[in-house]
C-alpha cells in the first residue's frame, strides 16, 4: 500500500511538474530513493530477465538509445532511462513514469539502462540481469574513481552476475574481464572492428602513444567498413557469419562501434527481426548533445560532449576537423560532474585538428584552461567565461555554422541558454 | 644563428602518462621553442637511455598504482646513474608517482617496502584515503596551484626543502602542510593540473637553470605573454577543492 501511494504521488509530481516545463525526474526520484531504498530492487526482480545494462566510459547514452529504437522497431515494448540519467534517481523515474497508477509494471518485453560505471556493481547486488553491454573503460573523472582499474572491477562485478557478458573486445580491461569469465556459465561475446579499421580507434592505449590493441581474432561482431554520409554513417558489419550493414544517424567512429556493440545485443534479443530494428535506428533523433543539429536563427549549431580525452578526440576529429566549421566554441566547467580536475585537457592533442579559417572560443568556468591548452597547440582562441554572454554573442553574430563542444554541464547550461533564441528539442 | 637544443627526457611515457601530465612537456616545450630554441622529446622507456643520450631536462609523471611496480625493476638496477645525474645539477621535474619513486622508499599498508631511486631523502606510506583536490601553495616562485590525486603520505628526510608551503589542499601528506620537494636542480610535486601549465614562473625557473647548465646563461627569459595561464591560475585558485 505505502509503494502504491508513493508512485501515485510521484506519477502525479511528474506531471505537474512537466507542466510547468521542468525536466521530471530528478525530484521524484528523490523522494522514493529517500523513503523506500529497495523500490527498484522490489520493482524489477521479478522481471530481471530482461534487463539490459548499457555501460561504460563513452557512448552510454548513444548506444543505449540505438537499441531502444532498434528494439522497439522491433514490435518490443521497451522501458527505458530516457533522460540519460543513469543512477538510482534516474532509474526510479523511469519505472515510475511508465508503472499503472497503483504501482505495477505494465506488461513490458525489455529493460534498457543505461548505467553509470560506479552503479552498475551496486544495482547488481541486488538484481541478476540478462545481459550486461560494456562498451569501454577510458580516463574520465578520475578524481571521482581514482584510477580506471578500478572501473573496470566494478564493470566486472555487474558483469559476473549477467546471463550474457557483451563487451569491446579492443578495450584490454575489458578483455581481461571476460576472461576472467570464461571459466562460469556466462556467455561472453566480443565486438571490435576489422584490423585494417584499427587506426580509427582512439583509446587509452593510443592516446598514449601505443597502437589500438590489436585483439581482432576472438570478435563475435565485426564493423568490416563504414561509409561517410552528410549526417549519417552506413557501417557494414559482421555478426557471426552473417554479414549486414546499419545506417545510424550519429556521426563519428566511435559511434560505428557503439553500432556493433547494439548490433550484438539485438542478434541476442530479437534475431528474427533484426531487420525491422535497423531501421528504426536509422530514422531514430540524435540523442541530445551527441552531436545533435540545431537550428536557431538562421544558423546551424552542432553540439557535441565531451567527458574524457579519447572523446574529446574523436568530436574534434568528427565535428571540427572534417566538418570544417566556421566557429569552434569549447565550452569547459569544472563542476562535479564534469571532474575538478583540468589536466585531462592536456592528454587531447588538438595540433590540426581546428581548420585555420576557423575562428576559435573558449567559455565556461575553465575557459581559460582550454584557452591555455589551445595556445600550446597554437590555435589563437577568445574567452568569455559567462555562457550566457558566450551564447548572446553568437546569436548576434553572422556566424551561420558554428560547432560546440561543452563539458557535461556546460552542455545543459549552453542548451538552456540557446533555447532563449530559439527551439531547442526537450531532453526527455 | 645556430639555434641551440635542448633535449627533454620523459621517463617512462608508457607507464607514467595518465594524468596529462604530457602537458609539462609540451609547456616547457612552448616556452623554449617560443625564445628561440630548438626542443628535442625523447623518451625514456629504460633509464640506461641515459647512459648515451645527454638530457637537459628530464620530466616523469604519475601513473595507475598498478604501473608503477612495472619500472620499479628498471629504477632499481639504474638507481646510481640517474642519482649520479641529479647530484651533478641535471634539471628534474617528477609528478606524484615519479615523485614517490625518485624517494628512498615506498611502505605499503602490509609493512613491506619497495626502494625507490634515492634522488631525494624522502619516504612515502601507503594510506587507504585518497587526497584528491585543488591544491594552491606558496613558494619561491610565486603562488603554485595544481591539482591532486594521491593516496600516499610522503614525509621528507632532514634538510630537505619542500617546493611549497600548503595554502590548500593536503601536499605532501596532509599533516605538515608541505608539498613537493627540491633538491639540487630536482623538483619534486604531487601537484597535476598539469603542474607547468598554469604556472609559468615554474616552467621558466625549470629552463633558467636547464640554460645555466648546459650553455652557462644567466640572463632573465625573454617576458612571454602569459595573459591566458595567470587568468586561468587565479580561477583555478578560487574553484572549491
Amino acid at each position: 500500500m505505502y509503494r502504491r501511494c508513493l508512485v501515485f504521488s510521484c506519477k502525479t509530481l511528474i506531471k505537474l511538474l512537466r507542466l510547468l516545463g521542468k525536466n521530471g525526474s530528478a525530484l521524484p526520484g528523490l523522494i522514493i530513493e529517500r523513503l523506500y531504498p529497495d523500490f527498484l530492487s522490489k520493482s524489477l526482480k521479478s522481471v530481471e530477465e530482461k534487463i539490459v545494462l548499457v555501460t561504460g566510459t563513452n557512448g552510454k547514452t548513444t548506444s543505449t538509445k540505438m537499441l531502444v529504437a532498434g528494439l522497439r522497431g522491433a514490435g518490443a515494448k521497451v522501458v527505458t532511462n530516457a533522460t540519460g540519467s543513469n543512477m538510482t534517481r534516474g532509474l526510479i523515474a523511469a519505472l515510475i513514469e511508465d508503472m499503472t497508477y497503483f504501482g505495477s509494471l505494465r506488461p513490458t518485453d525489455w529493460f534498457v539502462f543505461e548505467m553509470d560505471e560506479a552503479y552498475a556493481p551496486i544495482f547488481t547486488n541486488k538484481i541478476s540481469p540478462k545481459i550486461v553491454v560494456a562498451l569501454n573503460v577510458l580516463r574520465d573523472q578520475l578524481d571521482r574513481y581514482g584510477e580506471i582499474d578500478k572501473t573496470a572491477l566494478m564493470i566486472k562485478k555487474a558483469a559476473v552476475k549477467a546471463k550474457i557478458f557483451i563487451y569491446n573486445g579492443l578495450d584490454p580491461l575489458l578483455s581481461s574481464v571476460a576472461s576472467d569469465l570464461r571459466d562460469s556459465a556466462i556467455v561472453t561475446r566480443a565486438f571490435g572492428v576489422s584490423s585494417h579499421l584499427l587506426k580509427n580507434i582512439s583509446n587509452e592505449q593510443t592516446l598514449h602513444g601505443d597502437s589500438a590493441i590489436a585483439e581482432t581474432k576472438n570478435l563475435q561482431t565485426v564493423v568490416t567498413s563504414v561509409e561517410e554520409a552528410e549526417d549519417t554513417q552506413l557501417i557494414h558489419l559482421k555478426a557471426d557469419s552473417t554479414t549486414m550493414n546499419i545506417r545510424i544517424p550519429v556521426k563519428g567512429f566511435h559511434n560505428a562501434l557503439n553500432a556493433a556493440a547494439v548490433i550484438s545485443v539485438l542478434t541476442e534479443l530479437v534475431p528474427e527481426n533484426v531487420e525491422q530494428a535497423r531501421a528504426a535506428i536509422e530514422h531514430m533523433p540524435i540523442p541530445f548533445g551527441r552531436g545533435e543539429k540545431l537550428h536557431i536563427k538562421g544558423k546551424s549549431i552542432t553540439v557535441a560532449l565531451v567527458k574524457n580525452p579519447s572523446g574529446f578526440a574523436s568530436n574534434l576529429e568528427t565535428f571540427v576537423k572534417q566538418a570544417n566549421p566556421e566557429v569552434v566554441v569549447f565550452i569547459v566547467n569544472d563542476r562535479l560532474a564534469d571532474g575538478r580536475d583540468m589536466s585531462w585537457l592536456w592528454d587531447v592533442s588538438f595540433k590540426g585538428a581546428v581548420p585555420k579559417s576557423a575562428t576559435v572560443f573558449t567559455s565556461g568556468i575553465r575557459g581559460y584552461d582550454i584557452g591555455v591548452r589551445l595556445k600550446h597547440d597554437g590555435i589563437e582562441s577568445n574567452t568569455l567565461t559567462s555562457i550566457q554572454k558566450m551564447t548572446q554573442l553568437l546569436m548576434k553574430s553572422d556566424y551561420k555554422n558554428v560547432v560546440i563542444i561543452p563539458t557535461y554541464t556546460a552542455l545543459f547550461e549552453v542548451r538552456a541558454a540557446l533555447k532563449r533564441y530559439g527551439k531547442v528539442p526537450r531532453i526527455w | 644563428m645556430v639555434k641551440k637544443t635542448i633535449t627533454i627526457g620523459h621517463l617512462y611515457p608508457k607507464q607514467m602518462n595518465v594524468y596529462g601530465d604530457m602537458g609539462n612537456i609540451i609547456t616547457l616545450t612552448y616556452r623554449l621553442q617560443s625564445r628561440g630554441y630548438d626542443v628535442v622529446y625523447q623518451p625514456i622507456d629504460t633509464l640506461k637511455t641515459m647512459q648515451s643520450i645527454k638530457l637537459d631536462i628530464v620530466v616523469g609523471g604519475g601513473g595507475q598504482d598498478s604501473n608503477q611496480g612495472l619500472i620499479q625493476e628498471d629504477l632499481k638496477l639504474y638507481a646510481n646513474e640517474i642519482k649520479a645525474q641529479c647530484n651533478d645539477g641535471l634539471v628534474c621535474l617528477v609528478i606524484c608517482g615519479m615523485y614517490q619513486l625518485f624517494g628512498n622508499k615506498f611502505i605499503l599498508s602490509d609493512g613491506s617496502e619497495l626502494a625507490g631511486a634515492g634522488v631525494i631523502d624522502l619516504t612515502t606510506r601507503a594510506n587507504e584515503e585518497r587526497l584528491i583536490g585543488n591544491i594552491v601553495i606558496d613558494t619561491p616562485w610565486g603562488k603554485l596551484v595544481g591539482f591532486e590525486n594521491h593516496s600516499g603520505r610522503t614525509y621528507l628526510g632532514p634538510g630537505v626543502q619542500p617546493l611549497g608551503r600548503v595554502l590548500k589542499g593536503s601536499g605532501n601528506n596532509g599533516e605538515d602542510f608541505q608539498e613537493g620537494a627540491v633538491v639540487n636542480n630536482v623538483f619534486g610535486t604531487y601537484m597535476h593540473g598539469p603542474a607547468l601549465a598554469k604556472n609559468p614562473a615554474l616552467a621558466d625557473e625549470l629552463i633558467k637553470r636547464a640554460l645555466k647548465r648546459k650553455l652557462g646563461l644567466v640572463d632573465d627569459l625573454e617576458p612571454l605573454d602569459d595573459f591566458l595561464e595567470h587568468r586561468a591560475a587565479e580561477i583555478a585558485m578560487k574553484r572549491p577543492r
